[in-house]
This record gives structure tokens, C-alpha cells and sequence, in this order.
């Protein structure tokens, strides 16, 4: 009978450790999960993190240290330069494993091994295999393997990334491992290759092949070219009428009977948020209190928690460098050393092109070119599916790239196959680029380490502490007849190719301009002078000209006054548009609360600062107006077109208010842009009365839009930052709007007796929810009150010492 | 009953040590280990070893999240859509106490004494 219980009990004791030690649907393994000795409560950090570690490890060439500051910023010291990459790995994998690895798998189309099946996951996960992202990693690499210096540099990073990895117990794993309940595998070179890959994605992915085809078709040439002008006088370009372009070029050679192709595709592929953007300028020393030049820079991503970027600082003998660091890749991407500063913006430029191919037959195993029946590649894509069977996708290859679009890949209709040319499918080096930059020392140096930067495409501002300021359009720019690659083009001709790329040297720059400043914020590169043809569907028109405007009136800057500019709220679209569209509002049409609305906004100064009221009437009326105006564009379900932009709808209503595209198709009258002006702004007064009614506590612009720093997760909602007021918007210098917004803010000083920084970003060091580093500096960024960083000399970090900031904790490294 | 307190130490204690060798489920373990030396009722070996198990849990988690602030069991009360954190605390000493029970009951069985 003892025996019989006994064995009852034990199977239950092992049945329920067995049920406690599995994740089930989502909940993660609950006893594994909830053990105070090993789970969750073991990602819970203190704020004092004083310790004193010693790492020995075999793939060290000698000693070294690392200091942490009170930001959780490590600063490196190594005696030999590789293991300063080693110690970047090792740091960077300490506060960002979790990240970094997902990041990579996303890139490599993976999420569904960690997720389980679902329709959307496995959407991405093909996506990102169709787009030829594992074509595009692996070129890199091999690229790479032929570069013996940035190939150790990368090898040393990823060394030290695996040596965290394998000294991890389940205790320490991130907290999102032990969520989702897996565990992280070896870091390879081939992840990093991903991560860059992942930039270019989100950064240079933007066509509008497909949506210019079809509106070209939808619209004609005159209303098409009325909708969609290349660039408008207002512009105010990058580069604008201050370089000489004294170099003869080999144009790209029209060939005869282009004609555009018309699609009608459905169901594109996810494009990059259209607000990735930035600012950045620098200002030459005849503008700052200094008498120093100052550099400053804010890349507008998604925000994200963990951040995108991680802080750091690194010193060997034949570096000192700092600044923000991208996870999962070796070097500093927007930073200062002790002679130059550098930072980026994105450089748009179409450098993605459509061809319609065509198949012999449905084996797809040869496709037409000019005439003749031509062999076409596969690349089968098993996608891991957790706990299922595999997803198989098989891809075509032509010559041009990948099919990403064919019968089997989203729920249109159509049947045809277009394939992908994309600079970043070729071989890059960027990381060679940022080795060569992150030591430069001055302007040559720089334009000689940026030229191996491709893809995405980057406005990389600079100044040094030898009084110059620049600013390059650096990328590798296909070379392009007109219009070539602007609508799709016919896959079965090979004159339709690029014909090679416009040279480095040839790019787009200025120095030392006479106006005393450089800037960039992804509006058009450079005025009608530059003689190669360049062209984006994405052009920005307003952060720009209200930069130039504010650097032009500069004087005596310090660090304090190039803050008020990065958190600069001036909306001057809403100012442009508003002087249109007030006057088309008939105010005697108007009630009591429209009344008060249009008061608001006649005595708003165009500023969005968190506790107006009129930025809400004027965004909630914008957001309903401009998709009422373009109607034509979203009535068809099976076609897909890109609205034309602002600048362009604001211009129209003011110079042609009679255009019948005003009229609204689904109604029976014939409406004008008076109507829908009225319109849209008494439903967006309503819409803005009915929030303030169910809104609680503060009722105003910061409310309204309530910007949240979200976790790369999505799900795991409770990781997110929320509470953050910040004024701000799309389109505004400091650009914060709902989930996307300047995702680092770096102001440097080129001072020759040594560099001064300050810096913020939405986040912390930290990637560990459960740390008071995951947001420490969310306030501070917020309020644009940026920190000083402490660049300190190499003899300080050797000694230990650490001006000004308390050293939270040092760890040593030895070759064992 | 009267060995109670001197086996809900023990199973803490030998637990606590358990766990810093081997995975989770040990608290099983020194449940049972105890258990199975010192025999009693089924009832009390239960408890011995879902008091010690839990008690130890829920000290443990409570050291950290004190110091802490609460800043992680906070999020992971609502991801889990328990109120509170106090509320997470007990939970864990419950899935703890619950493992340690069993591992208890197991070895008091086995132990077969009527005490």
C-alpha cells in the first residue's frame, strides 16, 4: 500500500515539475519562470551594480578594462586594438544579447522558430527571404572574407560576443529568453552581415515603382507629372548651389523605346515607415561661442525599447572613439573621436528597381531576355516553424535579383513575376568604412573611409577640430538615363539594366560652405547643377528649410542653443498649409465649438509644444483632409497608389482650387476644396471634442498623440515606456510623433584641446526591462537636456579614473 | 505534527543549497529528502515541505524585489494579469510551495510512519 501511494505521488510530483517546466501557449514555463533562485526575479537589477569582475579568455591578445559610468556607458581600454572589438562584443552582448539576436533573426527571416506559427510572423519571415536578404548577407560576407583587416575586426567582435553567450546560465539570460523559453545560439559572422542588411532594409527600401506605374496609368502623364513633381522651387537642397561639379561624367545612355510598364499590383510588400528620417548639420567655429566648430545629430527611427543604438566608448592604442554603437555591429555609427565628429542622416535616393519577368513555363526555370530563354537560380527558404513542420519557399534568381513577387506570394490576383534589383543584394563594406572613419583625423581621411559605404545610402555631416565642416551624400548610386527605374520596368531586355554606378569622388558634398553651416534632413540632395540623374519618391520639405532658416541666424552657439534647435517644434507644414486652408473655411458655416476650434488655430504660433491645444485641431484635421482629398488613390482595392505628398497637396489647393481631384468620388456632388476644407475640419472638430470628452487628466497635444517607446517585442505590452510628454511631430525638427521620433541626440564641440559631447537617448544602456537602465535617460531626452559624456583620455580609463562621473564598475581582462 | 517546524527549516534550508547546484525542480528533492528521514503523516509532510519550499520562495523574491523597487515585478504582474506584485510573490511561493508539497508528501509516504 506504501509502495502504491508512494509511486501515485511521485508520478504526480514529476507530472506537475514536468507541466511547471513547459511553456504552454504563452504562458513560459511557470517553475522554471517563477524561481526566485534562477527566473524572472534574477533579471530584477539593483541601481548600485558595483562589482569587480576578472575575465580571462584565450582569444585575448592582451590585458584590458572596461569602466562603467553612471549612464551604464563602458568605456574601453585595451592594449591591443582587436580586443577593443572583442570588449565591444563582450559589453554590447552584457546589456543587448536578447536584442541583437532578434534583430538578426528578423532580418534572416526566422521569427517564426521563435514565435510558433501565425499567418503574420511567417508573412514577415518570407517577406524577408523573398527580398533576397540571405542573398544580400552572404554576398557581404563574402566581401568581407577578402578584407583581412575588417574581417579580424568582425571575427574579434563576434569572439566576444560568444564568449557572454557561453558563460550564461539559464539565470542570466535576458528576460525575453525566458518569456518565450528558448535560449540564444552562437553569434556569427553572418549575423552581422544581417544586421547591416536589416539597415539598409529599413533605410533604403522605399520604391514607388509599382505606385507610380499604376498611377501613371490611372492618371496620364500631365495630371501624373502635376502629382508627382520631382522637386519644388521652395526646396531647400542639401547641397545648394555652393560646389563646383568640375569632373566630366559618363552619363547613362538612354536606349531607345522605353516605355513604361503599367502593373496592377496589390498587396506590396510592407515598405519602410516613411518617417525614418533625421537631422544633423554642423556649424563652422564663426558661429559658436567657442570659436569651435559643433556638430550636431538625431536619427529618427522607430522608438524602440531596447534602444537601437548603444552608447560607448572605445580605446586602443591606435583608437579613441565614442559615440552611439549599432548592436550586432563592430565600430561606432554616429560619433567623435579626438579630432573629428561625424554623424548621419538617411541620403534617399531610389536604389531599388522592378522587372517584370517572364517564365517559359510554370517550372520557372528559364526566363526571356532579349529574345533567347535564359536559366534562372532557385534558392529554397526553409523557414522553421517552433513546434510545426517547416515552411518551404522556393525563390527564383535572375539577373536582376530575386522574384520576390510571383503566384505564390501575397493574396492578390495577379499572376506575374517581378524581380528585385537592390544595391544592397551586391557586395558592401560598411563595416570598413566605419573602422576607416572611427580613427580618421581629418576631412581626407574621412572621405577616404566613407567610400566604402553603400547601402543604405547616408548624409554623412562632419567637422574637425582643424576648423573644417562637410557634408557627403555617400552611397553607392546606381548610374541612371532619366527616369530610369521610376515606374517598372521590362524584365526581358537587358538594355534596361544599370550601367554601373556614379563614382565616390563624384558624389554629392560641400565644405566649408560660405554660409558657415551644413545641413541635412532628407530632403533633395542637390540643386539642377549636379550633373547625374537622381530621383526618390520620398523627399523631405520641411525640417530643412526651418533648420537652414535657424542656422542662419546663429550666433555665439553653445551647446544649450544647438539643443533649443534639436528640440525645435516649430510645424511649418501646418503654417503653409494652414495659410491655404483657413481662408477656404466660411465661418458662418460654423457652430460654437468649430468657432473656438478656428480661434485656436488663427492665433496658434505654429509651434508644437506639448501643452497647446492647436496642434491636435490642426493634426486630427490634416489626418482626415489629405485622405479625403486623395480618394482616387484607395478606391480601387486591387491597385496600389502612394498618395502625393504634402507640399504637393498644399500647393494644389492654394494655386488650383478648381481641380476636379478635390471632388470627393463617392459622392453624388461635385465637391470643391472649399467643400472638403469644410468638411474635414468640422469632422475633425467633432473627433477632437469627443477625445477631449473621454480623455483623463491633461487634454492637450502631448496627450493627444502620446508618444510611446515601444518594446521590439510588440506584445509584451507592460516593457514598453510610456508617460512621455514631448512636443514634437512628423515633419517637425524635433520629431517625435506616436512611436517614431529621434532615437539618439549627439551634440559635439571639436575643441583641439579635447572633444566635448553631449548626448540622450529614448532608453537606457540597459536592455533588461527589469534595470533602472532600460529607461534612466528617458527624461532627460525628452526634455532635450542632453548629458555630457565623458570622453576620457586613455591614461584615465587605465588609471581608473573617471572625471566628474561615478564609476558604477570595472571590469578587468587578461589573455588566459 | 511536533517535527514540523524543525522540517520546514530543513526543507528550506537544503533546498536553498540544492538550488544553487542543481535546476528548480531540486526543491523537490529536499522535499522528498527529508521527508523520507524524518517520517510523518501524510498531512504534515505535505506541508513540511510546501511551507519550506514557499517560505524560502517567497523570502528570496521579496529580498529582490525590494531591492529592486518592484520595477520588474510590476511588469511582470501585468504581463501575467496578476493585481499586483505582492500578488506575484505569492504566486511563486505557491508554485514553489506546491513542487516542495508534493516532493514532501512523496517522501512521507515512503517513509511509512505514523508519527
Amino acid at each position: 500500500m506504501k509502495y502504491y501511494l508512494g509511486l501515485m505521488s511521485s508520478l504526480l510530483s514529476i507530472g506537475l515539475i514536468a507541466v511547471l517546466n513547459t511553456k504552454i501557449g504563452v504562458v513560459p514555463p511557470l517553475g522554471k519562470f517563477l524561481d526566485p533562485f534562477n527566473g524572472f526575479w534574477q533579471n530584477a537589477k539593483e541601481k548600485n551594480i558595483a562589482v569587480d569582475e576578472n575575465i580571462a579568455h584565450q582569444q585575448l591578445k592582451g590585458k584590458g578594462t572596461v569602466l562603467y559610468d553612471s549612464l551604464l556607458i563602458p568605456h574601453i581600454y585595451a592594449e591591443n586594438d582587436l580586443d577593443a572589438y572583442f570588449l565591444q562584443g563582450y559589453v554590447t552582448a552584457s546589456n543587448r544579447l536578447w536584442q541583437m539576436e532578434l534583430q538578426t533573426h528578423a532580418a534572416a527571416g526566422r521569427l517564426s522558430e521563435i514565435l510558433g506559427k501565425n499567418e503574420k510572423v511567417l508573412g514577415m519571415d518570407r517577406e524577408m527571404r523573398r527580398k533576397g536578404m540571405g542573398f544580400g548577407a552572404e554576398n557581404f560576407l563574402r566581401q568581407l572574407k577578402k578584407n583581412p583587416e575588417a574581417l579580424a575586426v568582425t571575427e574579434a567582435y563576434r569572439n566576444g560576443i560568444n564568449a557572454y553567450i557561453n558563460s550564461l546560465s539559464y539565470a542570466d539570460l535576458p528576460i525575453e529568453y525566458k518569456l518565450l523559453d528558448y535560449r540564444p545560439e552562437p553569434w556569427t559572422l553572418l549575423k552581422s552581415a544581417y544586421l547591416l542588411k536589416y539597415m539598409a532594409e529599413s533605410l533604403s527600401s522605399w520604391d514607388a515603382d509599382f505606385e507610380y506605374s499604376n498611377a501613371l496609368a490611372l492618371l496620364g502623364r500631365n495630371t501624373f507629372d502635376l502629382l508627382y513633381p520631382d522637386m519644388l522651387k521652395m526646396q531647400d537642397p542639401i547641397v545648394n548651389g555652393t560646389t563646383p561639379w568640375d569632373f566630366q561624367i559618363a552619363a547613362a545612355q538612354k536606349p531607345n523605346n522605353v516605355t513604361p510598364l503599367l502593373t496592377h499590383k496589390k498587396d506590396l510588400n510592407t515598405k519602410p515607415d516613411p518617417d525614418n528620417g533625421s537631422n544633423n548639420w554642423a556649424v563652422s567655429g564663426a558661429r559658436t561661442q567657442s570659436g569651435h566648430p559643433m556638430l550636431a545629430n538625431d536619427p529618427h527611427l522607430g522608438l524602440n525599447a531596447p534602444s537601437i543604438w548603444y552608447e560607448i566608448h572605445i580605446t586602443s592604442p591606435e583608437q579613441n572613439v565614442m559615440g552611439a554603437s549599432l548592436p550586432g555591429a563592430p565600430g561606432v555609427i554616429s560619433g567623435f573621436n579626438e579630432n573629428i565628429a561625424w554623424g548621419v542622416t538617411n541620403a534617399r535616393r531610389d536604389v531599388v528597381d522592378w522587372y517584370k519577368v517572364t517564365f517559359k513555363d510554370s517550372t520557372k526555370n528559364e526566363y526571356l531576355l532579349d529574345g533567347k530563354w535564359v536559366k534562372a537560380e532557385k534558392r529554397i527558404e526553409t523557414i522553421k516553424v517552433r513546434g510545426e513542420e517547416a515552411f518551404i519557399d522556393t525563390v527564383t534568381y535572375t539577373q536582376w535579383g530575386p522574384v520576390m513577387y510571383d503566384e505564390t506570394f501575397g493574396t492578390h490576383k495577379e499572376k506575374q513575376n517581378y524581380a528585385m534589383r537592390w544595391v544592397a543584394h551586391d557586395p558592401t563594406e560598411e563595416v570598413v568604412a566605419i573602422y576607416h572613419l572611427n580613427r580618421a583625423k581629418n576631412y581626407a581621411d574621412y572621405r577616404n573611409a566613407i567610400k566604402y559605404f553603400s547601402c543604405p545610402a547616408q548624409n554623412f555631416v562632419f567637422a574637425a577640430n582643424d576648423g573644417d565642416i562637410a557634408l557627403t551624400v555617400q552611397g553607392r548610386f546606381p548610374l541612371k538615363w532619366e527616369e530610369q527605374g521610376k515606374f517598372v520596368m521590362d524584365g526581358s531586355r537587358s538594355d534596361m539594366a544599370w550601367q554601373g554606378f556614379i563614382p565616390a569622388e563624384h558624389n554629392i558634398y560641400t565644405r566649408n560652405p560660405e554660409r558657415g553651416f551644413v545641413s541635412s534632413a532628407n530632403q533633395h540632395p542637390v540643386d539642377d547643377s549636379y550633373p547625374y540623374y537622381h530621383f526618390d519618391a520620398h523627399y523631405e520639405y520641411y525640417r530643412n528649410r526651418r533648420i537652414n532658416d535657424q542656422l542662419g541666424q546663429m550666433q555665439n552657439a553653445n551647446h544649450e542653443t544647438i539643443e533649443g534647435l534639436l528640440n525645435d517644434n516649430y510645424n511649418l507644414m501646418a503654417k503653409e498649409a494652414l495659410e491655404v486652408i483657413i481662408k477656404y473655411i466660411p465661418e458662418e458655416a460654423l457652430n460654437g465649438h468649430e468657432k473656438i476650434a478656428l480661434q485656436s488655430l488663427k492665433d496658434w504660433d505654429h509651434f508644437n509644444d506639448a501643452k497647446k491645444i492647436a496642434p491636435v485641431y490642426f493634426e486630427q484635421w490634416w489626418r482626415i483632409l489629405y485622405p479625403m482629398i486623395w480618394d482616387e488613390m484607395a478606391k480601387d482595392q486591387d491597385i496600389s497608389y502612394i498618395k502625393p505628398n504634402k507640399t504637393v497637396t498644399i500647393k494644389l489647393m492654394a494655386e488650383q482650387p478648381n481641380l476636379s481631384l478635390f471632388d470627393i468620388q463617392e459622392t453624388p456632388e461635385k465637391e470643391t476644396v472649399q467643400d472638403v476644407v469644410l468638411k474635414s475640419f468640422q469632422q475633425a472638430v467633432k473627433e477632437v471634442n469627443d477625445w477631449k470628452g473621454k480623455q483623463e487628466g491633461e487634454k492637450d497635444w502631448a496627450a493627444f498623440k502620446s508618444t510611446t517607446v515601444q518594446h521590439l517585442s510588440r506584445v509584451l505590452k507592460p516593457f514598453n515606456i510610456t508617460g512621455i510628454r514631448n512636443g514634437g511631430n512628423r515633419g517637425v525638427v524635433n520629431a517625435t510623433s506616436e512611436k517614431h521620433g529621434p532615437s539618439w541626440r549627439m551634440i559635439v564641440e571639436l575643441d583641439p584641446k579635447g572633444t566635448k559631447a553631449w548626448a540622450a537617448y529614448p532608453g537606457g544602456q540597459s536592455g533588461n526591462p527589469g534595470s533602472p537602465f532600460y529607461d534612466q535617460q528617458i527624461n532627460r531626452w525628452e526634455a532635450c537636456d542632453l548629458y555630457p559624456l565623458d570622453f576620457m583620455s586613455k591614461q584615465a580609463i587605465q588609471e581608473g579614473n573617471i572625471d566628474g562621473q561615478h564609476i558604477l564598475s570595472k571590469i578587468s581582462f587578461d589573455k588566459q | 505534527m511536533k517535527y514540523i517546524l524543525l522540517k520546514t527549516t530543513l526543507v528550506a534550508l537544503s533546498a536553498g543549497l540544492l538550488q544553487l547546484v542543481l535546476p528548480w525542480w531540486s526543491i523537490a528533492i529536499a522535499a522528498f529528502a527529508v521527508n523520507i528521514i524524518i517520517g510523518s503523516r501524510k498531512f504534515s509532510s505535505f506541508l513540511s515541505g510546501f511551507l519550506g519550499v514557499g517560505i524560502l520562495w517567497a523570502i528570496v523574491a521579496w529580498n529582490i524585489d525590494q531591492a529592486n523597487a518592484s520595477l520588474l515585478s510590476s511588469k511582470i504582474a501585468e504581463i501575467l494579469q496578476a493585481p499586483n506584485p505582492v500578488s506575484v510573490m505569492l504566486f511563486t511561493a505557491l508554485v514553489g510551495g506546491l513542487v516542495g508539497g508534493m516532493g514532501g508528501l512523496t517522501g512521507g509516504i515512503l517513509n511509512g510512519s505514523k508519527r
